[in-house]
């Protein structure tokens, strides 16, 4: 199979389902409000484009500066977990905890805590929560991966633990660092989402109140545009990771030169 | 320079017992020994990773000691080119060095124009030339090889053998190479020793004359001679077992 139809197919197929899903709300007459058929939705899109867009960057925007501030905590966290053991064993059970309660769960806590007025933040504290723990548990993974003959190296050459962390156990750790990342923004997109169904009623400016609002009005189209663009997020930070990792990892990580030959 | 007095180790069993063993400045001893003998122990013992269950180990003069140690894999960091890779012993003793020093060292190594590349663009013989060099670029006076060249093919290993022999006779540190094969520690050394097995001791130990060429001595039949020597006392280091 050569490059052009790994990217090309993919597109082919969607057209296709759109093209029948067209025909099939056409033949059958279903109503706007239940499925509107895909010239609707683009309709909708076009018509709505603005208000959508400003949308669109809120959700990214919160999304961003969420995995941003996870992506720092964890890698804060295990860089305090591999200099100390027994702070290790008596936290991470407690990052545990975080990550298996569900978001929607600690929400009306959250919106207490920092006011009702301050939605964006309750929502931004949301999604680090549900963003942090895979980039916390594959850079611990990784600190704990590094080659035990380069560690005795470092010992042999006396270098400090500072010496230690910032030239051997972070560059070592850099791909599952970045794996946890990759993880971590999709998490932070569906965090910051589903933060603002919570929390985001009429104050917050994000997605899922177009979303909460169009569904009230039964604007389906409205929505299913909401959705598509929500999709197109996520799309874009999956991409945006795979780049930086790629950028990083290009000229000397196993996993991209095969991918390369 | 490097002294073992009644070393021994355990771990869950002896691993090393009875060790003693005086090495000379300048001096090239090779260590044989079957599999799971206590050699890596040793080396780890020699460069003060581990330390001994009993007895001593010490240096001549502990305080100018730079320690070189060359493991059985490269140990490259993957994520650092060529250069970056020998000069680290330097940056981790926050030496100033000049880039043509480095680049001298790798000129010393056969790698004159592999500076920028990363070790994933190397032959696992250029990795181990690699691995030299930066075992050695801190004006290091004892080295200790584990195995160095087991990886590699017969060709590699002979030039890789001869490439070191020649930085030794400049520099003349002291050398402690651990190794499977006979020949190559015959080759190499000054002093061969052979371990037992279960716990490690030194059974035998063979001092090798010098020769003026290497090459001739390889295929002469004193050579051929202690090989068969040492091997039969390998051989009963095993038996013992």
């Amino acid at each position: 199979m050569n490059k052009l139809s790994t990217y090309f197919s993919p597109i082919i197929a969607l057209c296709i389902i759109f093209i029948i899903w067209e025909f099939l709300v056409n033949l059958f007459s279903i109503q706007l409000y239940i499925l509107p058929a895909p010239t609707d939705i683009f309709l909708s899109l076009n018509d709505n484009l603005r208000e959508l867009l400003l949308a669109t960057l809120n959700t990214l925007k919160i999304t961003l500066f969420a995995f941003l501030i996870a992506t720092l905590i964890a890698i804060g966290l295990a860089i305090i977990f591999s200099l100390s053991k027994i702070l290790e064993i008596s936290l991470y059970p407690i990052t545990v905890i975080f990550q298996v309660t569900p978001v929607v769960a600690i929400a009306p806590l959250i919106i207490i805590w920092v006011g009702l007025d301050n939605a964006e933040m309750a929502i931004l504290i949301l999604s680090v929560i549900v963003a942090f723990f895979p980039v916390l548990a594959n850079t611990n993974l990784g600190f704990r991966s590094v080659d035990k003959n380069l560690k005795e190296l470092f010992l042999i050459n006396r270098a400090s633990k500072w010496q230690t962390l910032i030239k051997l156990n972070l560059p070592y750790a850099t791909p599952y660092i970045l794996t946890g990342m990759k993880t971590s923004i999709g998490l932070a997109l569906i965090g910051t989402v589903v933060a603002e169904f919570v929390a985001g009623t009429g104050s917050s400016a994000g997605l899922s109140w177009i979303i909460i609002e169009s569904g009230n009005r039964l604007d389906i189209a409205k929505l299913f545009s909401a959705l598509i663009l929500l999709v197109l997020s996520g799309i874009f930070l999956f991409l945006l990771m795979s780049t930086i990792e790629y950028s990083i990892l290009r000229r000397w990580h196993q996993s991209v030169k095969e991918n390369e030959s | 320079m490097l002294n073992f007095s009644n070393v021994h180790m355990k771990f869950d069993k002896d691993v090393l017992s009875d060790i003693n063993l005086n090495i000379d400045s300048g001096e090239f001893v090779s260590i044989l020994g079957p599999s799971g003998c206590g050699k890596s122990t040793l080396l780890r013992l020699a460069s003060n990773l581990a330390k001994p269950t009993k007895g001593v180990v010490d240096y001549i003069s502990p305080k100018d000691l730079s320690i070189g140690f060359v493991f059985q894999n490269p140990t490259l960091m993957p994520w650092r080119t060529v250069m970056e890779n020998i000069t680290l012993p330097l940056e981790l003793n926050k030496k100033k060095f000049s880039k043509e020093e480095a680049l001298m060292w790798l000129a010393r190594v056969g790698l004159k124009d592999k500076e920028k590349s990363y070790p994933n663009e190397l032959s696992g013989g250029q990795m181990m030339r690699v691995s030299i060099a930066r075992s050695l670029i801190n004006g290091c006076n004892l080295l200790l090889l584990d195995e160095p060249f087991a990886a590699l093919d017969e060709i590699t290993r002979r030039k890789l053998e001869d490439d070191l022999l020649e930085i030794w006779e400049k520099e003349k540190f002291t050398v402690l190479f651990v190794t499977h094969s006979v020949s190559e520690a015959i080759y190499l050394s000054q002093r061969v020793l052979v371990l037992s097995s279960g716990p490690g001791k030194i059974v035998y130990e063979k001092n090798i004359s010098q020769y003026i060429s290497k090459e001739e001595f390889r295929e002469s039949k004193e050579f051929q001679a202690i090989n068969s020597e040492i091997f039969e006392k390998l051989k009963s280091g095993v038996n013992n077992e």
